[in-house]
């Protein structure tokens, strides 16, 4: 199985091929070692980071960016959509924060991935924060 | 009166901000939107900042990180605040603002920091013929109306070239329940990273067609298909093979041109491929005391390297002032 490595911009051409008399997987072509794994995965069940953006409570800030805390099976993206689309996020939040658990029972959660509406005091004081 | 002053909040500004207050500079940032981050707010996707954090983080992701950098510094924030022209005087530069609060201020500094990026090339600036309907759009538009705005701007689009954005949209607009019918390339190769052909147009079955491009649009109201066509080795049309698609959306991923408005004004000369400005190992403009980073000065393709110019024009900032100075 051919296939490229997305873990970084490089994008390594993986050649993953079962052994049929020792029935072992080698992965050839990778630049480092992530590759191996990556490839490994490829091979077994493809998995993928899903980001996307969920609906907030509030009118000026219609949308926050969110992200599977991990890479999920490639085949649940749809799925994993779908999920998502009744939930609503109530601000302030920040990055980091888990706004939806345990997504289809896969044991990962879904993140928020930049702060909204958080006061920092700091900010504030300095230049303007007109609204 | 500002040591330095930087325009622009994305990665290069907050980047150039960071390190000048670092080096002890008396810095003021400049944001025309309510919020820093540039573009990277409207990028929700992963793969930046590997080389900066060595991790794999989302847009948003990339610029909290130095957003609550800047927290920890003394660097003055305007926001929602407008640029409206500079003037060079003396020693020293004064910029004209413009925001709700204070109306029209004027801002000093000794120094200043384009950190303007880039602006997409839009439909007017290729060759397409037909009316103009609604429903064609640059990647970065329809990304901001997705993920911003949450708005699904079309519900069948065809995407025109293979840049970065415009594979990414593919498949964030697959995502969110559009059909993407196609993405034509006039190049026989695609132009965005071979990790993107891989995870947004093969993991969502999306067509792509090389040497091929949109030749024609065609509805009244709202677009209704368009028109395209194989292209020979110059990208000329080849007669006979047109052919109609139907369709809702035309994404255009054509291209980026660092933004040099403001700094055209002062006098600024820019290079004639790059459309950034002409600067020296310094980063420094054929002004002295205005320096370029980011996108602005050229396109980047990863933001890891727009962050490391927006820290070398900061330390060239620093050394051109003790210079002055010393």
């Amino acid at each position: 199985m051919e296939t490229v490595c997305i873990l970084c911009p490089k994008g390594c051409v993986l050649n993953v091929q079962m052994d049929s008399d020792t029935q072992t997987l080698t992965v050839k072509g990778h630049a480092c070692p992530r590759g191996i794994s990556y490839g490994l995965a490829e091979y077994h069940q493809p998995l993928r980071m899903l980001t996307t953006t969920l609906k907030t409570n509030s009118e000026d800030q219609p949308r926050v960016p969110v992200k599977t805390s991990e890479p999920i099976p490639k085949t649940l993206l749809f799925k994993a959509m779908e999920a998502m689309d009744h939930i609503t996020v109530a601000l302030p939040v920040k990055m980091g924060d888990i706004v939806m658990k345990d997504l289809l029972g896969l044991k990962i959660d879904v993140v928020a991935t930049m702060d909204f509406n958080v006061t920092t005091t700091k900010l504030e004081r300095r230049g303007i924060n007109a609204s | 009166m500002y040591d330095s002053m930087i325009i622009g909040g994305g990665p290069a500004g907050l980047a150039a901000a960071i390190e000048l207050s670092r080096l002890g500079k008396k810095v003021v940032l400049i944001e025309r939107e309510a919020r820093l981050g540039g573009i990277l707010k409207q990028c929700i996707h992963d793969g930046f900042g590997l080389k900066t954090f060595g991790c794999s983080l989302t847009g948003p992701e990339y610029a909290q990180r130095f957003m609550h950098h800047l927290d920890e510094t003394d660097v003055t924030v305007y926001l929602k605040t407008f640029v409206t022209d500079i003037k060079r005087l003396e020693s020293e530069f004064c910029a004209w603002t413009v925001n709700r609060q204070e109306g029209v201020t004027l801002i000093e500094a000794k120094s200043i920091i384009l950190a303007t990026g880039c602006r997409e090339r839009t439909g007017k600036q290729l060759y397409i013929s037909g009316s103009r309907p609604s429903g064609i759009l640059t990647a970065g538009t329809a990304q901001y109306l997705v993920n911003m705005d949450g708005l699904l701007p079309c519900k069948k689009c065809v995407i025109l070239g293979s840049g970065d954005i415009g594979l990414i949209m593919a498949r964030r607009l697959t995502l969110e329940g559009a059909e993407v019918v196609g993405i034509y390339e006039v190049k026989p190769e695609v132009s965005g990273l071979k990790r993107n052909v891989y995870q947004c147009v093969y993991d969502f079955d999306i067509p792509l067609h090389l040497s091929k491009t949109v030749v024609s649009v065609k509805g009244d109201e709202r677009l209704e298909s368009v028109v395209v066509a194989d292209v020979d080795a110059q990208h000329r049309i080849i007669a006979g093979t047109e052919e109609e698609v139907p369709c809702d959306g035309l994404i255009l991923s054509v291209g980026l041109i660092p933004e040099n408005e403001m700094a055209e004004k002062i006098g600024v000369i820019l290079d004639e491929k790059s459309k950034g400005p002409q600067v020296d190992e310094q980063l420094m403009t054929n002004i002295p005391g205005v320096f370029s980073c980011g996108n602005a000065l050229r396109v980047f393709d990863l933001v890891d390297a727009v962050t490391e110019s927006g820290v070398q024009a900061a330390r060239a900032v620093n050394l051109y002032l003790e210079q002055k100075e010393g």
